[in-house]
């Protein structure tokens, strides 16, 4: 067993940490009062190559795979949670284009996302019937010559307001339900494409969730991924390597929130033996979950299954990162100091880890029929 | 990098599963109702190296590396919690500390038949009085020409009945604080050394503790192991070591459980099918497959560190104070899957419930382990 990272990783991570902590923290708790996009920020995460980690380098991309993802987001998160889940859901777009896209998509889309003014995705599969039950979407797609017209409505969607591409999950085939979904690349300047006002969120609330609306906005049949009916494939798939960037996110949000736990400490917060268990359980909580990512990612990089470590990882990680904030924040308690702030953020920040791309509840459904494939 | 058991770690873990498959998990429950130490069980681990698994051949030991005795710990203890901890006491407690601080006389004398399986081993640090503050040592050890004297009582003794050796922590100056302590190594059928009764324990029954009274036990000059006040050092060092055994055999217990929760939920019928199909019971399967998963990480990141002489004395109290607690909640949850049959003796779910509960105890309590981690984190810490 070797759990240290290997050294093109920790390049990378210590890329991502010093944008981190030399960029992104400083404004992040303004971001979040203000409600402000990290549009610049995400430029320059562009800029760093943290855009695209896993994606091919043929393509613009780092080619670090999900370990290198999982090593980078967990470092942006720990300064500033909205910037990371605009890096995450971008990542995600980007690596479902190199995963299942023409090499003429490839060219055309990934620059969109890795570079230029506006480098994010987003990920359009949520509706307002159909959060964990996604196959049960009703976004119509319909046919029309060499296009196809889009209608409907999808909820939650990170970045809609911003993106200058949006993977949209839409309905071809009224007769089937999961092989009847297809996956398009819109461009959100398309005719029909409209967003609704920005949700107001407990945390992440610097980042922009909309509801975007599709009124026969119509998309190129060349702007199809993966093919007619692989919509939802391409979903899940998609959910699948998310779910370990997500539980690096919320590991990241909650160790910044232990540090300045553990920094007030240092600086003369009475150390009882009640503190020491709240930051011993916080540090045994994030470690465990770290080494859950990693497992998922390394099995994932060595093409092995790992639908059930996936889901473990993301459930595990994220409950984890829960209850070391809530730790952390038994240990700031009102202390009317910076510390106090970071963590009452980080407790606002992480709790919608274990809700999007697919709840604990999913997760543990997905472990539990993992566990009993053939036996029940 | 690399998450995986290798190739030899894989089939050492198969060939003791099919072993404590075929000879000590059909045992268990008798070992358990009787309180019966299998001396037969542990003759046939020494066969298959077990008894010496990290020390080198030179030693008379297997040669593995860490992570190969933390499988082998949870493969043993999964079919035997009692099996297991004998086998952990004996490699993590005795074998490991001979080899790292014996001379090569001590280690030809005691660690050879030792790690052999020829001799069992036992190490004494608590008293009656003194657990988790091991500094507070009250046994002494008096110079007397170049010997020394040895007096005092240390109690919860695993392995202590059936013992051949004896590792043992005595103070000669009380005012040096734990820096008075010294470890010795002792013959157990040596003059002035004797065991106390059994003890009636909770759970794993079949491994056999008791107290052990030094009463004028003169030793010479060899038998101090490790230099003259280094004992505190000894005994904290080995225990870093022990945590990862003790980690692995709490998940061997809970693995037990686990799936045996497993079988039977797909066995157990209401309302209207097996209660696999439930999502109460899904939801608990699947807690407690992570929680398992997440504690072997642990203890094998542990483990790792330890074999590559890394620091790891975090890691392995995490990996302890997890392994333990989570042992304690899978082995509740699988007696809760079982409903009232869980509550029989005749279901191996109670069993494994009590033979979990040491876990968080013994080798460091979680409140200990959790200071040595805090203490950690914050020396981490920058101000």
């Amino acid at each position: 067993m070797d759990f240290s990272l290997p050294k093109p990783i920790t390049a990378i991570q210590g890329v991502a940490r010093d944008l981190a902590q030399e960029v992104l923290r400083e404004r992040a708790a303004e971001r979040d009062a203000s409600e402000t996009f990290p549009l610049e920020e995400a430029r320059m995460l562009a800029e760093r190559g943290l855009m695209g980690v896993a994606i091919d380098p043929a393509y613009g991309g780092l080619g670090l795979g999900k370990i290198g993802y999982a090593a980078a987001i967990r470092e942006i998160a720990a300064s500033c949670a909205s910037t990371a889940v605009t890096m995450a859901v971008t990542n995600m777009v980007g690596e479902m284009i190199d995963a299942y896209g023409t090499d003429a998509q490839k060219e055309t889309y990934l620059p969109l996302l890795l570079s230029g003014q506006n480098p994010i995705g987003s990920f359009c599969l949520s509706e307002a019937q159909s959060g964990t039950d996604a196959a049960a979407l009703r976004t119509k797609a319909v046919r029309d010559g060499d296009s196809y017209r889009l209608t409907g409505t999808k909820m939650w969607v990170t970045s809609g307001a911003h993106c200058s591409l949006a993977l949209i999950m839409a309905r071809t085939d009224e007769t089937q339900k999961n092989r009847g979904i297809t996956s398009f690349l819109v461009d959100p300047q398309s005719p029909g494409y409209s967003v609704g006002k920005a949700e107001e969120k407990m945390g992440l609330r610097g980042s922009n969730t909309v509801s975007v609306n599709l009124d026969d906005c119509v998309v190129d049949a060349g702007r199809v991924l993966a093919g007619e009916g692989r919509g939802f494939y391409v979903a899940m798939t998609a959910l699948d390597g998310g779910r370990i960037g997500i539980g690096a996110q919320s590991l990241g949000i909650a160790r910044n929130a232990v540090e300045a736990a553990a920094r007030l400490i240092k600086n003369g917060r009475k150390r009882t033996q009640s503190v020491e268990k709240n930051l011993a359980d916080a540090a045994t909580a994030l470690d465990a979950g770290w080494l859950m990512v990693l497992r998922a990612a390394y099995l994932r990089e060595q093409g092995q299954p790992m639908t059930r470590e996936a889901a473990m990882a993301k459930v595990y990680a994220t409950e984890s990162a829960c209850k070391a904030v809530e730790y952390a924040h038994e240990i700031v308690g009102g202390t009317g100091t910076t510390e106090e702030w970071t963590v009452e953020r980080a407790m606002r920040d992480v709790r919608i880890t274990r809700i999007y791309e697919g709840t604990s509840e999913i997760q543990r459904h997905v472990i539990a029929r993992e566990l009993l494939k053939g036996k029940a | 990098m690399f998450i995986e058991l290798t190739e030899e770690q894989h089939m050492l873990q198969q060939s003791i599963r099919s072993f404590a498959t075929d000879v000590i998990r059909p045992r268990a429950e008798s070992i358990d109702q009787n309180s019966a130490y299998p001396d037969d069980i542990i003759a046939q681990l020494c066969e298959l190296g077990l008894m010496g698994v990290t020390i080198p051949e030179q030693w008379g030991g297997s040669g593995m590396d860490q992570t190969s005795y933390a499988v082998a710990m949870e493969e043993v203890s999964a079919a035997c919690a009692s099996v297991g901890v004998t086998m952990s006491a004996h490699n993590s407690l005795v074998c490991d500390p001979l080899l790292r601080f014996g001379t090569d006389e001590q280690k030809e004398r005691w660690l050879k038949p030792l790690a052999q399986g020829k001799k069992i081993g036992c190490y004494a640090l608590s008293e009656p009085g003194t657990g988790s503050d091991a500094a507070n040592q009250t046994t002494t050890c008096e110079p007397d020409g170049d010997g020394w004297i040895l007096n005092g009582t240390k109690n919860f003794i695993t392995n202590g009945p059936i013992a051949d050796v004896i590792i043992v922590f005595a103070m000669h100056d009380k005012s040096l604080g734990y820096k008075g302590i010294t470890a010795f190594v002792v013959d157990m059928d040596h003059d002035g050394v004797s065991c106390g009764a059994k003890e009636h324990k909770l759970g794993i029954k079949g491994s056999p503790c008791s107290s052990v009274t030094f009463e004028d036990c003169r030793v010479g000059a060899d038998a101090m192991l490790g230099a003259l006040g280094q004992g505190f050092k000894v005994a904290m060092s080995t225990l870093d070591g022990g945590r990862i055994g003790i980690a692995a055999q709490a998940i061997g217990i809970a693995r037990e459980a686990y799936e045996e929760a497993l079988q039977y939920s797909t066995e157990r019928h209401a309302f209207g099918g097996p209660i696999c199909n439930l999502q109460a019971i899904q939801h608990k399967l699947a807690d407690m497959a992570t929680d398992l998963d997440a504690a072997r990480l642990l203890t094998y990141r542990a483990a790792a560190l330890k074999q590559s002489g890394e620091k790891y004395s975090k890691e392995s109290a995490m990996a302890k104070v997890y392994a333990s607690e989570m042992s304690t909640r899978v082995t509740h949850q699988a007696l809760q899957v079982h409903g009232g049959y869980g509550y029989l003796e005749d279901f191996a779910a109670a069993r494994h419930y009590r033979d979990a509960r040491i876990t968080e105890i013994y080798e460091g309590t979680s409140e200990i382990q959790r200071l040595v981690i805090a203490a950690a984190v914050l020396k981490e810490t920058a101000a």
